[in-house]
């Protein structure tokens, strides 16, 4: 029975059990003890949730000053530039070209 | 102020924070970091807890736009911190479980309609709690502390440390076996 006990009191009341861990748990009187204990342990973990450490001093400071950009920021800039480098080569470009024909016009001239 | 003011200010300044305001988001450290601390304080010991901290917060500002809002900020800046956590310790290999238990105790939240007597059992308890939890090896802790004191559930637990669901219920029962045991060895 022993070792149908390390399972049976140990296994929490929300779990489902197959029916013979079911009956033995019943019937068991050091199961049930076994689960009171468990019962008595899990209220006294769920209760540490409850307290909360004060954060060390100048963390806020130190998050604050390490923060950086954001990753959809950096993204976003990433497009802006390459967008502003295509424009700018388009421009470039377009004044070479113009340049061109005002050359080859007065040339022509 | 009501809670749902509260909580629609909250809401704000998350849009503002992903809209990449920073003063917005150091509103929200001002309101979480003691809770993420916390946290990280529980699952990793006082010497790593500081880093793990700053970290999670601050990978958190570089996700924002990956927030959706699914789960409340205040859940995601945990699966942030749990992850951060994961991480650091994998880099930290040596780093030996502290006890976690002294700065804690004088923490303890004064529980309402107790006895001083009943208010020191309580504080006993949860001191051979924590120490206790600082005990078990670093993935039983997280699990137990994930799952037991914080309330996730098995799926989330194993997804946050990439383990499987088996693993993570195994990890469970062998913590709370262990912390029983520490605990009844130490006279509760």
């Amino acid at each position: 029975m022993a070792g149908i006990c390390s399972v049976a009191g140990w296994l929490p009341e929300d779990v489902t059990a197959p029916r013979m861990i079911r009956r033995h748990r019943a019937g068991c009187l050091r199961c049930q003890a076994e689960m009171v204990r468990m019962r008595g342990l899990l209220r006294d973990l769920a209760a540490l949730r409850d307290e909360v450490l004060e954060a060390p001093p100048g963390l806020h400071a130190a998050v604050m000053a390490d923060l950086g950009p954001q990753a959809g920021a950096a993204r976003g800039s990433r497009v802006r530039t390459a967008a502003k480098a295509v424009a700018g080569t388009a421009v470039a470009a377009a004044a070479i070209a113009g340049g061109l024909v005002l050359r080859r016009q007065r040339a022509a001239g | 102020m009501t809670a749902g003011e509260v909580q629609r200010d909250e809401t704000e300044l998350v849009s503002q924070a992903r809209a990449g305001d920073r003063d917005a988001f150091g509103e929200l450290i001002w309101r979480h970091q003691d809770a993420v601390y916390t946290l990280a304080y529980r699952l990793v010991g006082p010497d790593l807890a500081p880093d793990v901290t700053q970290e999670a917060l601050i990978r958190a500002w570089r996700s924002m736009a990956g927030f959706r809002g699914d789960a409340s900020f205040a859940t995601w800046l945990h699966r942030i911190t749990v992850n951060t956590a994961w991480t650091q310790r994998k880099r930290a290999l040596r780093h030996e479980a502290r006890p976690l238990d002294d700065a804690l105790v004088d923490t303890g939240v004064a529980d309402g309609g107790t006895t001083p007597e009943q208010a020191g059992e309580m504080v006993d308890v949860r001191a051979a709690l924590r120490a206790a939890i600082a005990r078990l090896t670093p993935g039983q802790r997280t699990v137990l502390v994930l799952r037991d004191v914080y309330g996730w559930g098995n799926d989330e637990v194993s997804a946050a440390l990439a383990i499987s669901g088996t693993a993570a219920k195994v990890r469970l029962h062998r913590a709370r076996k262990r912390v029983r045991e520490l605990l009844t060895e130490g006279g509760m």
